[in-house]
Order: C-alpha cells, then structure tokens, then sequence
C-alpha cells in the first residue's frame, strides 16, 4: 500500500502543530539535556516556589527546583511508560485475540467471555488492582496500564484476524503450500495489524494519561521522581499557594495527549483513504 | 404523447415516431469526457441495445436518461425529447416526476439497489407510493400482482420478505417489477442479467420481451452480445463514449461493418470457437495442441461427497458422489448454476475442503486421504486461478514479491534474488506482461493484467494441473478472450492440465475436452464437449442450452 500516496487527504495545520509537539517530547525523552541545562534534582532552597518568570518558565518548586527542566527530564520516564503500557497491552492483545480468531471454538467463547467481563469494570480499576497488590513502581505501572488497556485491543485484534483468515490471499498461500506458520506471520499478521497502527498511536496518549493518573494517586512512580504524573501529585499541595506546580505539569499531560491524538486520527485517515 | 399512445400495431412499423430522441449528448466529469456525442432514438415496441465494455460510457448514458448522471457531472446535450418534451435542464424535481412514471429504470445489481431493511412489497410499490397512486392496501395489492406478473413464484409470501432473503433472480424480478409498477412506457435496463444463471436470466429477458410486445420501448445496457442478439431490434455499439456502429440488429451483429464490432464477435467463446484462437489477425489460428496422455491420470476424483449440518442440525449435501479423471495435458470443463456444488468440487479437488466420504488422488497418489502437514510438499503440483485474482494478493504485496514467492515454493527454488528475479520476469513474460509490471502492486493493474499475474503465479511452481474456477468470468469479453487465449497456448506449450469450473456455457464449450454437468451437487451429464452440447441426454442439460442466448444460428 506504501506505492499508493494518499494525496487526497491533505496535512491540516492542527496536524503540523500535533507533530511538532510531538517531535519536541520524543527530543526530551531521548535527550533532554539539548533543550535544558539544568539539572532535575538542582535544590535551591532561596528560590523556592518561584512564580513563573523568564529564568524559570515554569516556576520553581517547594525545594526551588526548575519545574520546566523536572517536566523536560520526566518525559523520557512518561513516554517509557506509555510506550511499555501499550506494548504490554498489544503483545498480550495478539496473543490472546489471535488465538481466540484461530483455534475458535471453545477457546473463542472462553476468551471472548474473559473480555467481556474485563470490558465491564473501567480499565483504571483494574490497574488500581494491579498496583495494590504488587506495590507502586515503574513496572508496576507499566504492566498495570497495559493489561488495563489490553481487552479493547484483544477484541480489535480477534476481529480483524477474523476477517484476514476469510481472505483469498490466505487460502492462495495455503495453496501453495505453506506452512500454517508462514502464512500467519507473512500474511495474517501484518495485514491484521495494520489497522490497528492508528488505533495504537491513539492508545500511547491514552496509557501516558492513566499512568499519570496512577502516579497523581500516589500508585505510580514514587517520588521524587520527575515523572509528570507525580509532578502533578507533589504539586497537588501547593494547589492553593503556588498553581503552576500542578497546572503546568497538568497541561503538558493534556497537550500531549491531544497531539498523540490529533496525529493518530490523522493516520487513521490516511490508512483508511488509502485502503482503496 | 402520440406515440407513446399509438396503436400496438402501429408501432412495430419502423418509421412510427421515437419515443425518446437523443442528439449529441455528452458527459464530462471534471475534465475527462466520458460521453462523446452520441445519438440515438427508440421507438414504442422497440428495443435499443447499447452495447460496449466497461469503461465504453454506455451505464453513464443510461443513467443520464433518468437524470442520474450523479453529482460531479455536467451534462450537454443538442436533444434529449422525450414523448415530445424536452428533457434538457429538467429540475431534480421534474426528473421525480418523470422516473418511474415515465422512465422506468433497472438496475443491474439488485442487492444494493434494493432497501435491505423494507419489505419486498414495499419496495415494489415504492413507485405507486411516490406517485401518489391509491392507498396503502390497494398498494400492497398491486405490488402482489406485480410480483405475480414477472414470475415471482409465492408472491404473498415473497412480498413480505426482505431483499437479502430472497435469490439473485427473485431480486432481479422484484426490482423489474418495481420498474414496471407505474407500467411506463420506456424501460432502461442496465445489464438486467448480468450475474444472473442463463435459465433464470432467459426468464428475465422473457419478461422485457413481453414488456415490449406490449408497445412499451426498451433501452437495454448490456455487454453480453448474446443478450442483445435476442432482444435487440436496433444495436448501438460504444468504445470510449462513443458509437462506434448503429443499425438494425441483424446488421450490426451478421455484418458488422467497424472492425472493433467484429472484433467483439470474434471474442464471444462458444462452439464455433473450438479449437481456435479467439483474438484474430487477419484469419483463424488454430490450436496446435499437446497430445492428450489418457494413460496417465493427473487427477483422480472417486465418489465425492460433502455434506454441510447447518445451524438447524439439517444436513445438506453440497456435493453427492461426484466422480471425474482428469488426463495429461486435458482440460475437463465442469458446468453448472449457482449452487450447483461445482466450486465445492474445485476446492476438494484443491484439497482445500475435507470431502465427507470420496477421494482424490493426485497423479494416482493419494492427495485428500494425506494429512495436512503430508500434503503440503505435494501443493506445488495443483495450482489455482480464481474469478477475482485482486482478493487473492496480499495486499500489501508487489507483483514481483508475489511471483517470487510462488517460485520459492516450486521445484527449483532460485538461489539468489537475481535468479529470483530473472525469472519473475520471465513468467511475468509467459503471461504477456513486462517487466516493468514487477515492482507495481497488483490494485494498480486492469482486470485482464491481474488475472495475468495469477496465471503467471499458478505456473511458477510448475504444476500440472491448475485448477481455474471461474477464471474469465469477471472480464469484459474481449479481455476474456485474450486470457482465454492465453490459457489455452499455455496448455499448448506446457501440456498442464486444467479442471476448468465455469457456469458460461459458452466458455466451458470454447476450452474443455470433456464436460461434466453439474445440477444441486451432482453429476447429471459427462462426455466429450461436443457430444454433451449437440445431443444432450439430461433434460437439465437440453433446458441449459436452450435457455442460452445464441449469436450465431448453428
């Protein structure tokens, strides 16, 4: 599909703009000390709780750290965890959906109940679970937002793999003689996925979101860790006196998850215009 | 109005008055000309076919006749009159008022044009609803006798079934009913018996033959030059948006004067066209044939039998006992209607369905009987060409990674990507293609060039039987006979053999050896081709041939 340019849809600015916040975040993660020279843990005790100004964009906290360097060094931790949830969550998704589309039978109706009841209790609930019993950490996070994320994408997953299976291109394959293996990871898999890619994009703002929700109830990564949820916990005391501690981490949460958003249904766009 | 209230009598003379008159009518969309002047007229009792391929522009001049040329189209004529009036720059709303009561039209897909969620009946009446005719029981009563008067067998209950419960025929019917609700005097049909089986579409042609019996004039789209043989009074011929020959019937179709009518003639395959090439130079190519080997048995199918239990415990047999060998460098030509069980043979003959009780055996070795993991070294030996080769490709796939792909798998896998490559291209060569068509992706490619590349990947493991299940039935006819073409000069070059399943009596008597008659999952006829076709045993058979629309007399 990659020959066929889906020129008909065009770049809308709000696009340009999703992506270039984006761009900006993937820099801090992978390297935050281009856009910063500070450092996160820089304690400067006559500068605590600084309002906003030109040498501290973001304000200072209640130790007289630099907000705008903690949020800069906290997005590699954030985008980790958004990335490993969704990851988590899709591989376990794979897993269980496509087994559910190919052996079927008795497996399918088990699987797909075993969903059906996940889908009834919120997917934030679940991670709560998750992370009452194992302790707050990092891991813990990541694996509690994926499996909290993972049943919507498994029933994706189970239905596209569904309609693949049906194709003429899978039993041309099989005609041919090859082996079961070899047309699923040639043919059914990629094809089945390929969907889902926008799914998945919009699924990274998602798990960011819960994780930071996580980490704001104290569930997350602990403190004083500059993680953007717990940015916004720590802040949570100083809501009255010093607003920007929450406000700010707040917004950058909001704004990533937008433009992850805007850009994945842009994709979702594209792919679907493309797909003839 | 004269006209359309003329005497019967009258108006089978040929000067009696047109009913519609077109001059110089032309379709653009954007700034490609779809429709380039054409011109015609039909009178009452009169049936125009306009006959082309796809692409010709003849369904946009169809649509355009009923003001439903669609957004995005400007449409220019010198003259478009019908009965008398002016038809050019009617409103939308005087366009409502002239279709169904003036112009009835009939569409050739009769699922989609059919609401899925009304009542059969309802949409039958729907015109009579529109037009504000009687009530609404008076209604239901008239769209029962519409039913009744095109054939619908049970018309009470058919008209409160919904569209999807009913066969494509009873559909087609319905929705001819529903265009002959207001009983208008000019009906346009568009390939009204295209996916249609030949005795179900010989009862529709039936319908429109007695419509225009009644002094009602007929527009009819087809591409099926047998069709417009039986029903046709006058033939108008398009390429490209443009008539390329006009004339009475008998004229266009015996003496066809432009050579691209002759040419569409030519490629009708049939009887006549045995043996020969159906693309012509400047005379007949015969086929110089490999020698059939009756000796040595390619594939073998003994009693096969495939019962399906459906949802309500009842079991259906699909297919019962069907027995065929099929010989070296031979094709067998497997003919039937829908639901006929033939592509279900196709595909236990593939290996790709468990028969419930039979075998097959692959050149005198057992093939169903293996188990799947045993089979699989084996399915280089049976290829496959489907009706839609498109469905077939991954799509995320080149031409060249599918040919490569498909010659991994045969005998002599190439041992390194330029080997691979030179004879991707080579095949891609065998088929009539070049190589520039490697790097394409296959939705880039016509019709006719993607059923190429799926012979070419049926070859590449070099098998000798391929088996085609509706190999041409999804192509215009003269691309049909190009490929058709193609398969037999392979089979002539290669000695493969072929199981060809077609439900075109016309193309399974063009390309087989020996025919088996397939009716509701049975054998009921098998022989040499000509013996099945000249003098037919089976009364299913005899009905068969009779209802098939003739070019040519005998």
């Amino acid at each position: 599909m990659s020959t066929i340019a889906p020129t008909s849809v065009a770049v809308r600015p709000g696009t340009v703009v999703a992506g270039a916040f984006v761009a900006l975040v993937v820099v801090a993660a992978v390297a935050p000390q281009l856009l910063t020279s500070g450092t996160p843990t820089q304690i400067d005790l006559r500068n605590a709780l600084a309002t906003p100004s030109w040498s501290h964009p973001f304000g200072t906290d209640e130790a007289g750290r630099d907000l705008l360097t903690r949020v800069i060094h906290g997005t590699g931790l954030s985008l980790g965890i958004g990335l490993g949830a969704t990851g988590v969550s899709m591989a376990l998704a794979i897993v269980l959906g496509a087994v559910a589309a190919l052996v079927g039978g008795v497996v399918d109706t088990v699987v797909t109940r075993i969903l059906e009841v996940t889908f009834a209790f919120p997917s934030l609930l679940a991670a709560l679970l998750i992370v009452a019993v194992y302790g707050p950490s990092v891991t813990t996070s990541i694996v509690a937002v994926g499996i909290g994320s993972m049943p919507g994408y498994a029933r994706m997953v189970r239905g596209q793999v569904l309609a693949v299976k049906q194709s003429g291109y899978i039993e041309s394959a099989h005609a041919l003689g090859h082996s079961p293996w070899t047309v699923f990871r040639r043919h059914l898999l990629p094809n089945a996925m390929r969907p889902l890619v926008a799914v998945v994009t919009l699924g990274i703002g998602q798990s960011i979101v819960w994780a930071s929700s996580l980490a704001f109830l104290g569930l997350g990564v602990p403190p004083p860790s500059p993680e953007w949820g717990a940015l916004l916990d720590a802040g949570r005391n100083y809501i009255t006196t010093s607003w920007w501690l929450a406000i700010l981490p707040g917004l950058v949460i909001v704004a990533f998850a937008i433009a992850v958003t805007a850009l994945g249904r842009s994709l979702q766009q594209r792919l679907e215009g493309a797909a003839r | 109005m004269t006209a359309g209230t003329t005497e019967i009598g009258l108006v089978k003379v040929r000067a009696a008055a047109p009913l519609l008159q077109v001059a110089g009518l032309r379709v653009r969309f954007g700034d490609r000309e779809v429709v380039r002047g054409v011109s015609f007229a039909v009178a009452p009792g009169q049936c125009l076919a306009i006959v082309g391929e796809s692409g010709s522009g003849k369904s946009v001049t169809a649509r355009t006749l009923v003001g439903l040329t669609g957004p995005g189209a400007t449409v220019d004529a010198e003259r478009i009159a019908f009965a008398g009036t002016d038809l050019t720059g009617c409103s939308e709303r005087a366009w409502r008022d002239i279709r169904g009561r003036q112009i009835g039209f009939v569409l050739q897909d009769a699922l989609v044009s059919l609401d899925q969620l009304r009542r059969v009946g309802d949409e039958v009446a729907e015109p009579l609803r529109v037009h504000g005719r009687g009530n609404r029981t008076e209604r239901a009563q008239r769209a029962i006798e519409l039913l009744d008067s095109v054939g619908v067998p049970e018309p009470e209950v058919r008209a409160r079934q919904r569209p999807y419960e009913l066969s494509g025929g009873l559909r087609q019917r319905a929705l001819i009913a529903s265009a002959i609700a207001l009983d208008p005097p000019l009906l346009i049909a568009d390939e009204p018996t295209t996916a249609l089986d030949v005795t179900v579409q010989a009862q529709v042609l039936d319908l429109l033959a007695e419509a225009k019996d009644r002094g009602r004039a007929i527009i009819l789209i087809s591409h099926d030059l047998s069709v417009v043989a039986r029903m046709a009074d006058d033939v108008a011929v398009m390429r490209h948006g443009e008539i390329v020959e006009q004339g009475p019937a008998r004229e266009v179709l015996q003496r066809p004067r432009h050579e691209y009518t002759q040419a569409l003639l030519d490629a009708v395959p049939s009887e006549h066209t045995r043996g020969q090439r159906l693309v012509r130079g400047e005379s007949v190519v015969e086929r110089v044939r490999a020698p059939i080997d009756r000796t040595r048995t390619v594939l073998d199918a003994r009693g096969l039998t495939k019962v399906y239990t459906g949802p309500d415990k009842v079991d259906r047999t699909v297919v019962d006992d069907v027995s065929f060998q099929l010989f070296a460098g031979e094709t067998l030509g497997i003919v039937g209607e829908s639901g006929s069980g033939k592509t279900t043979t196709a595909r236990i003959a593939l290996a790709l369905l468990e028969p419930t009780a039979g075998e097959v055996l692959l050149h005198d070795e057992p093939w169903s009987a293996l188990s799947r993991a045993q089979r699989r070294s084996r399915r280089r030996r049976i290829g496959v060409i489907y009706q839609d080769p498109l469905s077939s490709f991954d799509p995320r796939w080149s031409v060249g990674r599918v040919l490569v792909d498909a010659l991994a798998t045969g005998p002599r896998p190439p041992s390194s990507r330029e080997e691979a490559r030179a004879r991707a291209v080579r095949l891609l060569e065998q088929v009539g293609l070049g190589a520039e068509r490697l790097a394409g992706a296959p939705l880039r490619l016509s019709g006719g060039e993607r059923q190429r590349v799926a012979i070419a990947r049926a070859l590449a493991p070099e098998p000798e039987v391929i088996v085609c299940d509706e190999p041409v039935s999804a192509l215009d006819v003269s691309i049909q006979a190009q490929v058709l073409d193609l398969l037999t000069d392979l089979q002539d070059e290669l000695g493969v053999s072929y199981l060809f399943i077609s439900h075109d009596l016309g193309v399974i008597h063009h390309v087989s050896d020996r025919i088996l008659v397939m009716k509701d999952g049975r054998v009921v006829e098998h022989g040499p081709a000509d013996d099945v076709f000249e003098r037919p045993q089976h009364e299913y058979t005899q009905r068969l041939l009779t209802a098939l629309p003739r070019l040519r007399a005998a």
